[in-house]
C-alpha cells in the first residue's frame, strides 16, 4: 500500500469536515467501545485476564525464535508446508509461486492484514491471478478500489447508500439500502468461486507452537470457506503472532474477540494444522503457512518490542478520541489508530510518518483499553523523542523550546518572561480572551479563544501575602 | 526458486532472532493453573447453554434420549420444508438417524470434495439445504460447538448448507472452554488437521454495524442435545 | 504511564507548594484558593520561589534533554521538600511516572527523583487519600450544579478519580450532574493543540457538545490545562457555561462572582 503517513495533519482536516465520515465512525466506534467495555465487565476478573494475556505474549516474544520452529516441526509432521518471507515481496513471491506450482487460476481470500501490508492483491493481480475478497467489507473496499480503514471493521467508514450506489453499479443489483439485502447480494456473488476457487488465502490471528495450528476467527464463515473448499490454502502470518500453547491461545482468543466486538467467541474459531488427512472427505490438498518479517525481528531487538505484542483486535482504534475523528485513512497506511501510529514509523521508517507519534494528546485511553496493556503512549512518546534525535522536528518549534528551556531553568528569566507576556497579552485581550495569536500560535486561536495571562503571577502574589503577615 | 528463497529467509530470520538479546526475560512464567475467561457457570448447564446459543439466534432443543433426538431432528427437517436430501456427517453420533431418514425418503448425502472434480461436488452441493452433524464437545458459558474432523466428519456440513444441525451428546457439554482445552481439546488440536467452534450462525456486521445472518456459513444452527 | 512509584503517607502536614507554571502566569488565583484550603485543612504551606516548570510540555514534544534541564531545575527548587502539593494531575505524573525516565541514566539525579517522586501528590489525591478528609466542610450561597471532567493524565496516570467527586459531592449548595464522556480526551495533549489544530479542536467540539447538553451550570475538573482547553471553546462559540478549577469549587470562589 502507497504510505501517505506524512500528509496525516491534511488528510485528518479533510475527515473531520466529512460529515457521512463523522456520522460513520460515531456509529462504529461507539458500537466497538460498549461491545469492549460490556465484554471485558462480564467476564472472569477483566484485570488478572490481562495480566495473563499479556504475559503470555511477553513470553511468546522472548521465545520468538524456537516457538517458530517448534511450529514448523508440528504443522510439517501433519503434512503441511512452512515458508518463511524477509519482506513484502519476497512474501507475494513465494505466493505466486506457490499458485504457479499448483496450476492455481482463481484465488478466495480471507481479511488480512499482514496481505495489506505486502499489498498482496495488486501483486497477484499482476501475475495474472483472479483474486476475489471474500470478508464482506474488504470485498466491499476491493471493487470500491478503496483501502480498509479499520483493523475489524474495515468499512467503518462507509454508509449503506455508498455500499448500495456500489453494488448497484459493479454487482448489477436493483437499488436497496437494506443491509440484509446488500449481504444477501455479496453471498449470492461470491459463492460460486468460493466453490470453484483454486486456491484460498488467509491471515492467521494465532499461530500456536505446541500443536502447529494456526487458528482464524471470523463472524462470516469466509475464512473457514478459503481455508477449506480450495485444494491449496495459504496462511500469511506475521512472526510475532506465534504463541506458545493452547491455554494461552484459550485466554487470548477470548480476550480478542472480547475487545474487538464485544463478543464471547466470533461465530467460527478455525483451527488448522495441516491439510487435509488422507482419509477426509474435504479439505485443502495442500496448506501453506508463510511467516513473515517485514520488520518485526527488527522490531524485537528495540525498545519498540511491546508493540509487537498486539493481537489486532482493534480496540485501540475504537476508544481513541483522535481515531474517532480522523477515521483511519488519515494515517495513511495499513494500520491506523494509537497502534498505527507506533507501528508505522517502526515499519516504513519514522521519517515516512513523521506526524504520527505526534497524532495523540497522550490521552492513555488506548492502553486502558489494549487487552494485553501495551504501553502505546510511552512508546510514542519515544518516538517523538527520536523524531527530535533525527533532527526531524520544525525549527520553530526547536526554537522555542529552546527559549521555553532557558526561561524555566532560571526564576528571574522565568518571572520576566511571565511578566512580558502579561504586559502583551492584555494589551490586546478583548474581555481578558484572546482572538487572534501570531504566528504559530494563531493555531490556537483559529477555533479557541486564551485568556489573558493575569496582571499578577502567582509568584507576586505569594509575596505580596507574605508581605501582608500572612504567611 | 521461491522456496530456496524460503530457506535463506528462515535462515536470516532465525539466526537474527537468535542473535538479538530476547526482550521479556522477566515476563511472569505460565500460570501453574490458567483463570478461564469466563465466570464458572451456576445452575443447570445445559439451560446455560441454551441461553447462550439462543441469543446468537440459534436454537436449542433437550431430547432425554436418541429416539426423540430423531424426532426432534424430523422436524425441524418438515419446518425447512422440501427436504429430500441433506448432507451430513458419515458418522453420526446416532446412527439409527440414517434409516430415519431413508424412511422419510429423504437422501444423506456425504460429499467427497478432494483432488480433480473438486468444484463439481462442491456445485453439486449447492442445492442441499440442511447439514448435520455431531459436536465433539459444547462449552456452556459461551454457547459454542468444538467439531473436529476426521474420517467420517468432515468440514462442509456444518459450513455449506444454509441450515445446521449439530446432535451433541449431554456429557459432551463442557462448563467452559478452557474445561476442554486443557486436555481434550489439546489431544483433538493434536489429532485433527481442522477444529472449528462454532458460536451461534453464520454474521456481518460489517454495513454500518447491523447484524446480518447467513453470509456465508449457515443462517440457522439447531442443537440437539440428547441423554 | 510509566510504572507507578509508591507514594509514601503524608504523615505531615508541612507542604511545599508548586503551583505550575499555567495556573502561576494565569489563573493565580486558583493557586491562592489552593493554597487556603490546604491551609484550613491545618497545613503548614510553604512555596519555595525559585520553583517554575515541571518540564513536561518539552518532554511530551520530544525535547527529552531541554525538559531534563528543567527537571533538574524543578529538583534543586524542591530539594529541602518533605511532601510536594500540585493543584494538576498532569504536573504531578511528570514528576511521578517520567522523572526517573529522564534521569535512568544519571545514578544522582536518579535517586533525586525517586524522591521526589515518591513525595509528590496532586491536591485532591493529597486532601482525599493523603489527609484522608473526603468533606472539607465548604459551601457555596448559591445551590449550583457542577459536573466533573475527568482529566487524563490525572485519571489515567494517578488513578484520579473518586476523589474529586467526594470532595465536590460533599459540599454544601452543591448537586452533581453527569457529562457524557467525562473521561473523554478535551484535545489539549499540550503542542498538540498547536501543532495538530484541526484533531484538537474536533476533541474539543465533542467535549464543549457534551458540556452544552449537561444539565451542569458549570464544569469543574483538576487541571488548568484542560480548563484552558475548553474554556476557550466554549468562549469562541459563545457558550455562557464555563469550566472551573476545583481548587476555586473548594475556596468557594464558584457561584459568588463567577464567571
Amino acid at each position: 500500500m502507497q504510505i501517505k503517513a506524512n500528509d496525516f495533519v491534511q488528510s485528518a482536516t479533510i475527515a473531520i469536515h466529512d460529515i457521512t465520515l463523522q456520522t460513520a465512525l460515531d456509529r462504529g466506534t461507539g458500537r466497538g467501545v460498549n461491545g469492549r467495555i460490556a465484554g471485558m465487565a462480564e467476564a472472569n476478573h477483566a484485570a488478572a485476564l490481562r495480566e495473563q494475556a499479556r504475559a503470555s505474549r511477553l513470553r511468546a516474544l522472548h521465545d520468538m525464535p524456537d516457538l517458530l520452529e517448534q511450529f514448523e516441526q508440528k504443522f510439517t509432521e501433519r503434512g503441511g508446508t512452512v515458508l518463511y518471507a524477509e519482506d513484502a515481496q519476497a512474501c507475494n513471491e513465494l505466493v505466486i509461486e506457490i499458485a504457479r506450482q499448483h496450476g492455481v487460476h482463481k484465488i478466495v481470500k480471507g481479511k488480512s492484514m499482514a496481505t495489506e501490508e505486502t499489498g498482496l492483491n495488486h501483486a497477484l493481480e499482476d501475475a495474472g491471478l483472479e483474486v476475489i475478497e471474500t470478508d464482506l467489507g474488504e470485498f466491499v473496499v476491493q471493487i470500491d478500489h478503496d483501502t480498509p480503514s479499520h483493523i475489524v471493521y474495515p468499512i467503518i467508514h462507509k454508509t449503506r447508500e455508498q455500499v448500495s450506489a456500489l453494488f448497484v453499479e459493479k454487482l448489477g443489483i436493483e437499488p436497496t439500502t437494506d443491509p440484509g439485502a446488500l449481504t444477501k447480494a455479496a453471498r449470492a456473488y461470491m459463492r460460486d468461486h468460493f466453490l470453484s476457487a483454486d486456491m484460498g488465502i488467509t491471515g492467521g490471528n494465532f499461530a500456536i507452537a505446541e500443536t502447529g495450528t494456526i487458528a482464524i476467527v471470523t463472524n462470516e464463515g469466509n475464512g473457514r470457506m478459503c481455508s477449506s473448499l480450495p485444494r491449496v490454502h495459504v496462511a500469511v502470518v506475521g512472526i510475532e503472532k506465534v504463541i506458545e500453547n493452547v491455554d494461552d491461545f484459550g485466554t487470548l482468543v477470548q480476550l480478542l474477540t472480547r475487545s474487538a466486538t464485544g463478543q464471547r467467541l466470533t461465530a467460527y474459531v478455525h483451527m488448522m494444522s495441516g491439510p487435509a488427512h488422507v482419509e477426509d472427505e474435504d479439505g485443502p490438498e495442500q496448506m501453506y503457512v508463510i511467516f513473515l518479517d517485514n520488520g518485526r525481528s527488527r522490531i524485537r531487538e528495540t525498545e519498540y518490542a511491546e508493540a509487537l505484542a498486539c493481537i489486532r483486535c482493534g480496540a485501540c482504534l475504537n476508544t481513541c478520541p483522535v481515531y474517532q475523528n480522523v477515521g483511519g485513512h488519515s494515517y495513511g497506511w495499513v494500520y491506523p489508530g494509537p497502534i498505527g501510529a507506533v507501528i508505522t514509523p517502526l515499519m516504513v521508517g519514522i521519517h515516512n510518518a513523521a506526524p504520527l507519534p505526534h497524532a495523540s494528546s497522550l490521552c492513555g485511553a488506548c492502553k486502558t483499553a489494549c487487552p494485553v496493556d501495551i504501553d502505546i503512549p510511552a512508546m510514542l512518546l519515544r518516538l517523538r523523542a527520536d523524531l527530535v534525535d533525527e533532527g526531524d522536528t520544525p525549527a520553530v518549534i526547536t526554537g522555542a523550546i529552546k527559549g521555553w528551556r532557558v526561561a524555566m531553568s532560571n526564576q528571574a528569566l522565568y518571572e520576566a518572561s511571565g511578566k512580558a507576556a502579561s504586559i502583551a497579552s492584555r494589551a490586546i485581550a478583548e474581555d481578558g480572551q484572546l482572538h487572534n495569536l501570531p504566528g504559530m500560535l494563531g493555531n490556537w486561536t483559529k477555533n479557541r479563544d486564551f485568556p489573558a495571562f493575569a496582571p499578577k503571577s502567582f509568584h507576586e502574589l505569594w509575596r505580596e501575602r507574605k508581605l501582608n503577615g500572612k504567611r | 526458486m521461491a522456496f530456496e528463497r524460503s530457506d535463506k529467509a528462515r535462515t536470516a530470520i532465525l539466526k537474527r532472532l537468535r542473535s538479538q538479546h530476547a526482550p521479556f526475560e522477566d515476563a511472569p512464567p505460565h500460570p501453574a493453573e490458567y483463570r478461564p475467561v469466563t465466570l464458572e457457570p451456576e445452575g443447570d448447564l445445559l439451560e446455560r447453554f441454551r441461553v447462550e446459543v439462543e441469543r446468537l439466534s440459534g436454537k436449542v432443543y433437550a431430547a432425554p434420549d436418541s429416539e426423540s433426538a430423531i424426532d426432534f431432528l424430523l422436524s425441524i427437517l418438515d419446518q425447512v420444508g422440501d427436504v429430500d436430501s441433506v448432507m451430513g456427517w458419515e458418522t453420526l453420533p446416532i446412527p439409527a438417524i440414517g434409516g430415519a431418514l431413508s424412511t422419510k425418503g429423504i437422501t444423506m448425502i456425504v460429499p467427497l470434495a478432494r483432488r480433480e472434480g473438486r468444484a463439481e461436488v462442491l456445485r453439486a452441493s449447492e442445492s442441499i439445504k440442511v447439514g448435520i452433524t455431531g459436536a465433539d464437545a459444547a462449552f456452556a458459558t459461551t454457547g459454542t460447538l468444538a467439531l473436529t474432523t476426521r474420517d467420517g466428519q468432515g468440514r462442509l456440513p456444518s459450513l455449506l448448507p444454509p441450515v445446521h444441525i449439530a446432535l451433541l451428546p449431554r456429557g459432551s457439554l463442557y462448563p467452559r472452554l478452557e474445561d476442554w482445552l486443557h486436555e481434550d481439546g489439546r489431544y483433538a488440536l493434536l489429532q485433527s488437521n481442522s477444529v472449528v467452534f462454532i458460536t451461534g450462525p453464520s454474521r456481518t456486521s460489517d454495513i454500518e454495524m447491523q447484524t446480518i445472518l447467513g453470509v456465508h456459513g449457515p443462517a440457522e444452527l439447531h442443537v440437539i442435545v440428547y441423554g | 504511564m510509566a510504572k507507578h512509584i509508591r507514594q509514601l503517607p503524608a504523615k505531615h502536614k508541612k507542604v511545599s507548594f508548586f503551583v505550575t507554571c499555567i495556573v502561576d502566569m494565569i489563573y493565580p488565583e486558583t493557586g491562592l484558593s489552593a493554597v487556603e484550603v490546604l491551609e484550613r485543612l491545618g497545613c503548614e504551606v510553604d512555596f519555595p520561589q525559585a520553583q517554575t516548570c515541571c518540564g513536561q510540555m518539552g518532554f511530551n514534544a520530544g525535547y527529552r534533554d531541554d525538559a531534563t534541564a528543567v527537571a533538574k531545575h524543578f529538583l534543586d527548587s524542591y530539594k529541602d521538600a518533605e511532601v510536594i502539593v500540585t493543584p494538576s494531575g498532569s504536573c504531578a505524573t511528570m514528576v511521578r511516572h517520567f522523572y526517573t525516565d529522564l534521569f535512568a541514566d544519571d545514578p544522582a539525579w536518579y535517586d533525586r527523583a525517586v524522591y521526589a517522586a515518591s513525595i509528590t501528590w496532586e491536591l485532591t489525591e493529597f486532601i482525599v487519600d493523603g489527609l484522608g478528609i473526603t468533606d472539607i466542610g465548604a459551601a457555596l450561597d448559591l445551590p449550583i450544579k457542577v459536573a466533573l471532567h475527568d482529566a487524563c493524565h490525572g485519571l489515567r496516570g494517578l488513578g484520579i478519580k473518586e476523589q474529586p467527586r467526594a470532595l465536590v459531592g460533599s459540599m454544601g449548595g452543591v448537586t452533581v450532574e453527569e457529562l457524557k464522556g467525562a473521561d473523554q480526551c478535551c484535545g489539549f495533549g499540550g503542542l498538540f493543540a498547536i501543532k495538530m489544530p484541526d484533531v484538537s479542536g474536533a476533541m474539543l467540539n465533542d467535549k464543549v457538545q457534551a458540556i452544552v447538553e449537561s444539565a451542569a451550570d458549570v464544569i469543574v475538573t483538576c487541571d488548568a490545562s484542560c480548563l484552558t482547553q475548553m474554556n476557550g471553546g466554549l468562549s469562541r462559540q459563545g457558550c455562557p457555561k464555563r469550566v472551573v478549577h476545583i481548587a476555586d469549587m473548594l475556596a468557594g470562589k464558584v457561584g459568588q462572582n463567577a464567571d
